[in-house]
């Protein structure tokens, strides 16, 4: 039984697969941790869509969130325990956030000592022209979000991606259910805002 | 309005999620997948191993005690040396009878140490002769044949069992008339009278017609 993705366009074929699905990502990763690598894919399965796509949204671009990507598995699969504090889908997400924010620290110092001359920052509103180009509510809704402020942008994937609850997300990246209940309202606000012919 | 505050407070907006799910069409690529299943299979072999090395260590142990406590239940008990030689004569004699029996049954490769093959050769052409023959033979397998019954003992069974001890007698099997004479003798000479009159009634009740030297008939039972 091959074991493609569903919706995945490639050809990747895993292994054969046991049937772990019923069991909890927490108990996959303890089985992994005890040398059964198919627990491992199961668990790859659940998570490799979303950590993706929560990475391209919030990196500069894709070549970085395929660097980010795999370094977050390769810390993951590196683990010396299988169980931490809290899930794993927790875990595996604060793990890549703390990769970004790393990422993000060197990007700037390299920037600071490299350019004396700071030129202008990029406006992050597009022109009206760039703006009526865009009619795909899809395409609109990505670009939204990549304008959104780093933290309200970060509160809204983390809460679309990830399924965790408020609670879960602001023990993850420590701050207050309130202030990541703040974060999100502002986003959201901003994105029905702009989508508003779409909704 | 219920709904919509409900939706503040969860900070959820579904119309807007329900866009944002239609945009999810983005995959890390098949290579990439490739690069990180690898280095799970890899890992995944090291965690094995991991487990494998105290795992066989522990059933190494396990398996070495059961050995040994299985091999502790199987040794057989003798019978204490002490025990039969304050026993009475006739009731001695009937242990023996018995233990004799089952001496021969347990075959003694334990007891007996293992002989030059050249001399096992002639031990064993010694058992089949009669005794007469017996005599007779030292010369022909080219070992010193002295006048004393001492030294026609069988090289193979001088070199297993000391003479002298008195644990080796008690489990010495079924064994040639010259040798158990000589030992017999050897008994007497070492002022182990007890023992060589006890020995020398086994003897007789094995070999009723077998000469016997006269140093050894005072040991014999009267008429």
């Amino acid at each position: 039984m091959g074991n493609g993705w569903p919706g995945n366009g490639s050809s990747v074929t895993l292994y054969p697969m046991k049937d772990l699905s019923a069991l909890t990502d927490e108990q996959l990763f303890k089985r992994f941790h005890r040398g059964d690598a198919q627990a491992f894919e199961t668990l790859y399965t659940r998570y490799r869509k979303s950590l993706y796509i929560y990475l391209l949204r919030s990196s500069p671009g894709p070549a970085e969130a395929e660097d980010l990507y795999q370094e977050t598995w390769s810390r993951i699969i590196r683990s010396p325990t299988p169980a931490g504090d809290g899930p794993f889908k927790a875990l595996i997400f604060r793990i890549a956030r703390n990769l970004q924010i790393d990422g993000y620290r060197r990007r700037t110092l390299h920037l600071v000592s490299d350019n004396e001359n700071t030129t202008e920052p990029e406006s992050l509103d597009p022109d009206p022209e760039d703006r009526s180009i865009i009619d795909d509510c899809g395409e609109l809704l990505k670009t939204e979000l990549g304008q959104l402020p780093e933290e309200q942008r970060e509160a809204f994937l983390l809460k679309e991606e990830t399924g965790l609850t408020l609670e879960q997300i602001a023990e993850m990246i420590n701050v207050g259910r309130e202030t990541i209940k703040s974060r999100l309202r502002y986003a959201l606000k901003r994105l029905r805002r702009a989508l508003e012919d779409c909704l | 309005m219920t709904e919509e505050r409900h939706n503040r407070d969860s900070g959820q907006d579904p119309e807007i999620t329900k866009l944002y799910r239609a945009t999810r069409s983005e995959e890390p690529s098949a290579e990439l997948d490739t690069r990180i299943l690898e280095q799970a299979r890899i890992t995944a072999r090291h965690h094995r191993r991991r487990w494998l090395v105290p795992l066989s260590s522990a059933a190494v142990i396990l398996l070495g005690l059961t050995l040994t406590l299985q091999l502790m239940e199987q040794e057989p008990t003798l019978p204490d040396i002490d025990d039969y030689l304050s026993e009475e004569p006739s009731k001695s004699e009937a242990v023996e009878a018995a233990t004799g029996e089952k001496k021969q049954k347990a075959a003694s490769p334990v007891l007996q140490a293992p002989a030059r093959p050249e001399l096992e050769k002639d031990s064993l052409r010694s058992r089949e002769m009669a005794p007469a023959e017996y005599d007779a033979a030292p010369a022909a397998s080219g070992i010193s044949a002295p006048g004393s019954m001492m030294q026609d003992v069988p090289p193979a069974k001088l070199m297993s069992e000391p003479v002298s001890s008195q644990a080796d007698e008690t489990i010495r099997p079924y064994e040639e008339p010259e040798a158990w004479l000589a030992r017999i003798s050897a008994l007497y000479e070492q002022g182990e009278t007890r023992t060589a009159i006890e020995e020398m009634a086994s003897f007789r009740q094995h070999y009723p017609d077998h000469p016997v030297p006269d140093t050894l008939k005072k040991l014999l039972p009267g008429p």
